[in-house]
C-alpha cells in the first residue's frame, strides 16, 4: 500500500514551505488520518519512504502525540474533555451519561464501529465547558439534554449515511 | 470609565474575521507605517508599550526582538534566514483566549507577524496551531490567503522590497508543545521535547535558524501598539506591564468567558465581572493563570492581575486564565485532576519531571480515595522541591505551583482525607479511576 | 592563554569548549560528577539530571554535562543543593526500579547502584504501584541483546548509540512521560547494527545485557587486564575480563586514535576462538600416522631433524603475529640452520578496506602493516609448495593456506584441530602458541598505528612464546 495521490500532492504543495523534508511528518500524519480514520504501521511506512526517513523518526512522532489513532476508531470519534475547566461544570456526570447511552466505557469503540468515546485532557475552550468533540467540531457549553441531543442528531446522520459527520468545513483543496 | 478593547472591539459583529471588516476598520494601516518608520523604529516603540509576552512568563517584548541576532551568517559566512514563529498550541487549561482571536480576529495576528518580521528580519512565518483547532486553522489558513492576495503577504509587500510568507502548521495533541523548543522541535517533524538551553531560539531556532517565538495575543496587539504609539499602550496597564489583556475566566462563576481589561484589574473585579461566583456561594479558591499557577485563597484576590503584583503573591499572570472554585468544590480532587492532566503531558525526558508528576498524580488518587497519610503531605512537599527548578524546561515548576499551594493553603482538606478516610465534600459522584493514569490514557 | 575554573576549590584548566563536565573528566574529577543520559561518545541530552552542580552566580543548578565551562567558573560538586538534587533524581529514578539486583547481570558494575550508595536515599517512600512493562520484562531483542525494560532509567543512551553513531535507528523511545518505552522501531528487523554490544557497555543499568554474558559470570569476579583486538586490521583496544585463565568477555577500553568507546560484536566474541576447546595446547609430533601429543623435547628434535635434512624450507607466517615474532623468526631461523628458508606472509583477507562507516575492516587480522613493516612479502596465491618442509606460523585470526607438492608441514601458533585436519596426513609437528590475550608485543593497524600489548590472561595449555619454541629446535 502507498500514500494516496491526494496526500502525495498535498505533501508536494506543502513541501517548499518548510526547508526540511522532516518538517512533513506531523502534515502527512494528519492527512493520513483524516483519509483512514487511523495512522496505521503501514501508512508510517509509507510516510518514511515518502519522506526519506527512518521508520522510526515517524513512529516516535505518531505515539508522542496523542491526537493520531493508533488503533482504527468509530465513524464518529467523541471526545470529552475532562480537565479542570469541564470537570468544574460536571463533565464527569456528561461522561458517565454517554458510557451508558453508548454501553462502552471511554477509551473504547462500539462493537458495531461507530462510536468511539474518549476522554482528554484540556481542549482550550474551558470558558465554555464541558466541551464534547465530534470528529473535528468542538460542542460547547454542554449539559445532559443538550448532550442527548447532539447524540441523536449524530445517530440520525449516521442512519442517513452522512460521511463528514462534524468534519463539515473540511475542504480537500485547502490546507490544513 | 470605559475599558479601551483593542482585540475584542468587534468581535461580536458578524463577519469580524473576514479580511473586508478588518480593512473598513483601520486594518493594516500599522503595517504601512512600520514600513515607513523600519525595523529599530518598531522595536523601540513596543519597548515603549512595555508589551510583555502574553504566552505566560511575560517577558518584554521588545527585548525579545532585539535579541535576534542582525545578520546572522552560517559558518561559511552565507547569511542565514531568520524565522518568526506563533505559539498558538494553546493548551493550559483554564487558558482559551488565543482561539478566540484566531477565529475573530484572525488578520489582526498576521499583521501583528509582519510587523514584527519587518522589526527583526524574518523571511518565513509559522503559527504552529494546535491540532485539536481545526475550524480555527482554517480561518487563519483563508486569512493568510486573503491577504496574500491583497499584497499583504508574499514577495515584496506593499512595494517595501520585504518578503515574507506565513504558513500554518498544525500540532498534533502535546501541552508540551506550547514550550518554544518543544514548539520548534514539533515544528521540525520531531517530538515535542524542550530542547537545552543554552542555544536560545534567537541563537539555534527553527531548523537551526535565529527565531522569534511570541504568543498569539502578543502578536495581535502590535498593529494597535503602532497605530496608537507605545507609549498610549503601556498607559492602559500598569507601570511595568503595559496594555489590556484578554484574561480568561472558566471554572464556576455565572458568565465564564474572556474578557479585555487593562492590567490594573484586579482578581477580585474579575470574578466580579465574570458575575461572580455561581449560584451565589463562596469563593474557595482560584487558579489565577492558567492552571500552573499556584492557587489563591478567597482572602487572597485583591491583587492587579499583572505579571510582578502576581509574582509578589507568590503566583503568576501566566496566560491570563482564572480558574474559580466554590466552595463546593474538593481541593483534592481538583488539584488531583489537573496533576492528571501533567502526568499525561509530560515528555518523559527529565528524570524529576517523568517519575515526579506519575508520583503526585498517584499519591494524589490515594488521598482522595482516602487512604492517604499523615506522611504523604510531608512526601508531596520534598516531591516537589526535589521537582521545581530541576529540569530543561518550566514544565516541573507547572506541575508543583498548584500542588504546592494547594497544600499550603488547604492543608485542612488533606487532613480531613486522611482522618475521614474519604473525601468529605463530594460533588461529584465518581471519582478519578487510578486505573486510568495507569493505562495512560493513551488515546485509541 | 589559560582556561580555569574551578572545581570544588581547585583550579583545573580547559579546552575552548569543554563542558564543565569534559573539563572535570581532563582533571582527573569525573568521579565527582555522576551521569545517567551523559556518555563521552555520544550527543549530549542533558535529561537525567543528574550531574546538576552548582555554579556560581548562576541561580538555577546546571547540569555539567551541558554547561560550557567559562574563564573564572567557580563549581561547586558537594554542595548541600547539589546532594540534594542528587538524592532526588536518585529516588524518583528508584521509585520504578525493580529490586532485583541479586538477579541483574549489571549488579556490581551498575551505575544506578553506585550512585544510589553514594548519593541516594537509604529508603523508599513510594507507596504506589511500580511501572511494569509487562510485554518488555524479557525481551530478546536480538541473538546477542536483552532487553529488560523494568530496569530502564530512560537515559536514552541506546538509542542515541544506533541513531547518532552507528546510524542504524533501530531503536527508539515510543509514547511519553512515565509511560515512554523503549521499543525496536522496527519489530521485523530487530537490532541491525553490528554493535550491539556496546548496547550493554552503555547501559548505565541492567536494561540492555549481552546474551554471551549473561547469568555467566558475576562481575566483581572478573579481572580486567587491557590488550588489544585480533579480529581485524583494526586492532580495537579491548579489556580482556577474565576469573583464573578464563575469559568471560572483552569489553571496549577507549582509544581516541583507535576505537573511540565501541567495539564490534566479531571482535567482541572473538575470545571464543582462543577459548576454543579444540584449540591445540599441547605439543604433537606424527606417529604411526596421527598425532599424538608429545614433550616440547621430543617436538624440537622432530623439527631439527627435519629442517636439518631439507634443502628447502618454505616459512609462512600469518599476519597476526606480532612485529617481533615476525622478526625473531626471520633472525633466528637461518642463525640456526642457515640460509634454506624462504619467508612469506599470508592474510588469507584479500585486499583490506573499511565495512562500514565505523570500524569493521575487511581483513580479519591484526598486522598485515606489521608484515610489510617486517619486510614480509605475501604469499602468491593461497598456495604453499614446491618445498621440502614447509613451516605455518598463525595465530588463530589468518586464513590457513594450502600446500602443495609438500609432504612435511610443521605447524606453529594457534590452531583448531579442524585447521590441522585440512593437510591431512603431511602435518608433522604441531607446536602451540600464544594468543594475543596471552602475550606481549605489536601490531600496527589498518591506520598505520602502531599498538604495544602486554599479556591480559594466562595460558592455560602448554603453549610458549615463539622465542622458547624455537630455542628447542638446536640446542
Amino acid at each position: 500500500m502507498a500514500l494516496s495521490k491526494h496526500i502525495k500532492d498535498k505533501l508536494d504543495k506543502l513541501r517548499p514551505n518548510f526547508p526540511t523534508l522532516q518538517a512533513l511528518v506531523i502534515p502527512a500524519l494528519h492527512e493520513v488520518q483524516h483519509e483512514t480514520g487511523m495512522v496505521s504501521e503501514d501508512s508510517m511506512r509509507d510516510i518514511a519512504e515518502f519522506l526519506n526517513l527512518p521508520f522510526m523518526k515517524v513512529r516516535e512522532v505518531v505515539t508522542f502525540y496523542t491526537m493520531f489513532n493508533k488503533k482504527p476508531v468509530g465513524k464518529v470519534h467523541y471526545q470529552l474533555c475532562g480537565n479542570i475547566g469541564c470537570w468544574l461544570n460536571g463533565s464527569d456526570k456528561l461522561m458517565d451519561h454517554m458510557e451508558k447511552r453508548l454501553k462502552i466505557k471511554h477509551g473504547q469503540t462500539t462493537p458495531d464501529g461507530k462510536y468511539t468515546l474518549s476522554k482528554v485532557e484540556c481542549l482550550g475552550a474551558c470558558g465554555s465547558g464541558p466541551v464534547l468533540q465530534v470528529n473535528e467540531d468542538y460542542n460547547e457549553n454542554l449539559d445532559v439534554e443538550k448532550l442527548d441531543q447532539l447524540m441523536d442528531d449524530v445517530f440520525k446522520k449516521i442512519d442517513a449515511g452522512e460521511n463528514n459527520i462534524g468534519r463539515e468545513t473540511y475542504n480537500p483543496e485547502v490546507w490544513p | 470609565m470605559m475599558e479601551e478593547k483593542i482585540l475584542t472591539k468587534h468581535i461580536n459583529t458578524l463577519n469580524c474575521h473576514t479580511l473586508d471588516f478588518y480593512l473598513a476598520n483601520g486594518g493594516y494601516n500599522s503595517l504601512k507605517k512600520a514600513f515607513e518608520i523600519g525595523s529599530d523604529a518598531i522595536i523601540e516603540e513596543v519597548k515603549k508599550s512595555n508589551l510583555r509576552g502574553r504566552g505566560g512568563a511575560g517577558f518584554p517584548t521588545g527585548m525579545k526582538w532585539s535579541f535576534m541576532p542582525k545578520n546572522p551568517v552560517d559558518a561559511k559566512g552565507n547569511p542565514k534566514p531568520k524565522y518568526l514563529v506563533c505559539n498558538a498550541d494553546e493548551g493550559e487549561p483554564g487558558t482559551f483566549k488565543d482561539r478566540l482571536i484566531m477565529s475573530k480576529n484572525p488578520h489582526s495576528l498576521i499583521e501583528g507577524m509582519v510587523i514584527a518580521a519587518k522589526a527583526v528580519g524574518a523571511c518565513r512565518g509559522y503559527i504552529y496551531i494546535r491540532g485539536e483547532f481545526f475550524k480555527e486553522a482554517r480561518i487563519l489558513q483563508s486569512a493568510i490567503d486573503d491577504a496574500r492576495k491583497k499584497g499583504f503577504l508574499g514577495k515584496d509587500i506593499l512595494g517595501s522590497k520585504m518578503d515574507f510568507e506565513l504558513f500554518v502548521y498544525r500540532g498534533a495533541g502535546a501541552y508540551i508543545c506550547g514550550e518554544e523548543s518543544a514548539l520548534l522541535n514539533s515544528l521540525e517533524g520531531k517530538r515535542g521535547e524542550p530542547r537545552l538551553k543554552p542555544p536560545f531560539p534567537a541563537q539555534v531556532g527553527a531548523f537551526g535558524m535565529p527565531t522569534c517565538v511570541n504568543n498569539v495575543e502578543t502578536f495581535a496587539v502590535v498593529p494597535y501598539i503602532l497605530e496608537h504609539g507605545g507609549p498610549k499602550f503601556a498607559s492602559l496597564g500598569t507601570e511595568k506591564s503595559g496594555g489590556t489583556r484578554l484574561f480568561c475566566v472558566s471554572g464556576q462563576v455565572e458568565r465564564p468567558g474572556i474578557y479585555e481589561l487593562s492590567m490594573r484589574t484586579t482578581l477580585r473585579e474579575l470574578i466580579d465581572i465574570a458575575g461572580g461566583v455561581r449560584g451565589g456561594k463562596k469563593l474557595k479558591a482560584v487558579i489565577p493563570g492558567g492552571a500552573s499557577a499556584p492557587m489563591l485563597t478567597a482572602t487572597e484576590i485583591d491583587i492587579p492581575m499583572c505579571f510582578d503584583a502576581m509574582m509578589k503573591a507568590g503566583t503568576m499572570a501566566g496566560s491570563g486564565g482564572a480558574i474559580v472554585m466554590s466552595e463546593d468544590v474538593c481541593i483534592v480532587e481538583a488539584t488531583s485532576i489537573l496533576l492528571r492532566f501533567y502526568e499525561h503531558e509530560s515528555c518523559g525526558q527529565c528524570s524529576q519531571c517523568r517519575e515526579g508528576s506519575h508520583w503526585l498524580a498517584r499519591m494524589f488518587v490515594r488521598i482522595e480515595a482516602g487512604k492517604g497519610t499523615h506522611k504523604d503531605l510531608e512526601m508531596i512537599e520534598r516531591i516537589c522541591s526535589n521537582m521545581a527548578g530541576q529540569t530543561i524546561c518550566a514544565f516541573a515548576d507547572a506541575v508543583t505551583g498548584p500542588v504546592l499551594s494547594a497544600v499550603r493553603k488547604f492543608r485542612s482538606e488533606f487532613e480531613d482525607h486522611v482522618r475521614q478516610r474519604r473525601c468529605p465534600q463530594k460533588i461529584a459522584s465518581r471519582t478519578i479511576d487510578a486505573m486510568e493514569i495507569d493505562r495512560g490514557r493513551a488515546h485509541v | 592563554m589559560c582556561n580555569n575554573i574551578k572545581i570544588d576549590g581547585e583550579a583545573v584548566e580547559f579546552v575552548q569548549g569543554d563542558t564543565i563536565l569534559q573539563a572535570a573528566e581532563r582533571a582527573g574529577k569525573g568521579h565527582l560528577i555522576p551521569r545517567y543520559c551523559y556518555h563521552p561518545g555520544l550527543p549530549i541530552a542533558g535529561t537525567c539530571r543528574m550531574c546538576t552542580v552548582e555554579v556560581e552566580k548562576m541561580p538555577k543548578l546546571m547540569t555539567a554535562c551541558s554547561t560550557i565551562a567559562t574563564d573564572g567558573m567557580v563549581v561547586n560538586t558537594k554542595s548541600e543543593r547539589v546532594l540534594k538534587s542528587r538524592a532526588g533524581v536518585m529516588e524518583f529514578l528508584l521509585t520504578n526500579h525493580p529490586l532485583d539486583c541479586p538477579v541483574c547481570d549489571k549488579a556490581g558494575e551498575c551505575e544506578l547502584q553506585d550512585n544510589n550508595y553514594r548519593y541516594g536515599p537509604v529508603t523508599s517512600s513510594f507507596l504506589e504501584e511500580k511501572r511494569v512493562y509487562s510485554k518488555a520484562a524479557t525481551k530478546k531483542l536480538s541473538p546477542n541483546i536483552t532487553l529488560n525494560m523494568n530496569r530502564c532509567v530512560h537515559c536514552e543512551r541506546c538509542v542515541r548509540f544506533t541513531e547518532e553513531v552507528v546510524k542504524s535507528c533501530d531503536l527508539m523511545m515510543i509514547n511519553r512521560g512515565w509511560h515512554k518505552e523503549l521499543t525496536l522501531s522496527d519489530e521485523k528487523l530487530g537490532l541491525t547494527s553490528n554493535y550491539q554490544g556496546c548496547l550493554s557497555d552503555i547501559c548505565p543499568v541492567g536494561a540492555h545485557t549481552f546474551n554471551d554474558f549473561r547469568f555467566k559470570k558475576r562481575s566483581w569476579f572478573l579481572e580486567q587486564y587491557p590488550s588489544v583486538c585480533d579480529r581485524c586490521s583494526k586492532g580495537c583496544n579491548i579489556s580482556v575480563h577474565s576469573e583464573n585463565g578464563v575469559v568471560y568477555r572483552f569489553k571496549p577500553h577507549y582509544n581516541e586514535k583507535v576505537n573511540g568507546h565501541w567495539i564490534c560484536d566479531e571482535g567482541r566474541l572473538s575470545y571464543h576462538q582462543v577459548m576454543d576447546a579444540t584449540r591445540i595446547v599441547k605439543p604433537l609430533l606424527a606417529h604411526e600416522g596421527s598425532l599424538k601429543s608429545t614433550s616440547w623435547e621430543l617436538a624440537g628434535a622432530a623439527v631439527n631433524y627435519l629442517i636439518t635434512s631439507a634443502s628447502k624450507v618454505k616459512v609462512v607466517i600469518g599476519t597476526d603475529a606480532t612485529n617481533e615474532e615476525m622478526k625473531y623468526i626471520q633472525a633466528s631461523l637461518p642463525d640456526k640452520f642457515g640460509k634454506k628458508f624462504e619467508f612469506s606472509s599470508y592474510c588469507g583477507y584479500g585486499e583490506d578496506k573499511k565495512l562500514d562507516h565505523m570500524l569493521m575492516m575487511k581483513d580479519k587480522t591484526p598486522n598485515s602493516n606489521g608484515a610489510s613493516a617486517c619486510k614480509l612479502n605475501h604469499l602468491d596465491g593461497d598456495l604453499v609448495g614446491d618445498c621440502d618442509v614447509a613451516i605455518l606460523i598463525r595465530y588463530g585470526r589468518s586464513g590457513v593456506p594450502q600446500v602443495k607438492n609438500c609432504k612435511k608441514i610443521i605447524i606453529i601458533g594457534v590452531w583448531t584441530q579442524k585447521e590441522i585436519g585440512s593437510f591431512g596426513t603431511n602435518v608433522e609437528v604441531v607446536l602451540p602458541g600464544l594468543a594475543t590475550t596471552e602475550k606481549s608485543g605489536t601490531y600496527i593497524n589498518c591506520d598505520g598505528v602502531s599498538q604495544n600489548f602486554s599479556p591480559a590472561i594466562a595460558h592455560l595449555g602448554e603453549g610458549l612464546a615463539v622465542n622458547s619454541i624455537i630455542s628447542f629446535f638446536k640446542k
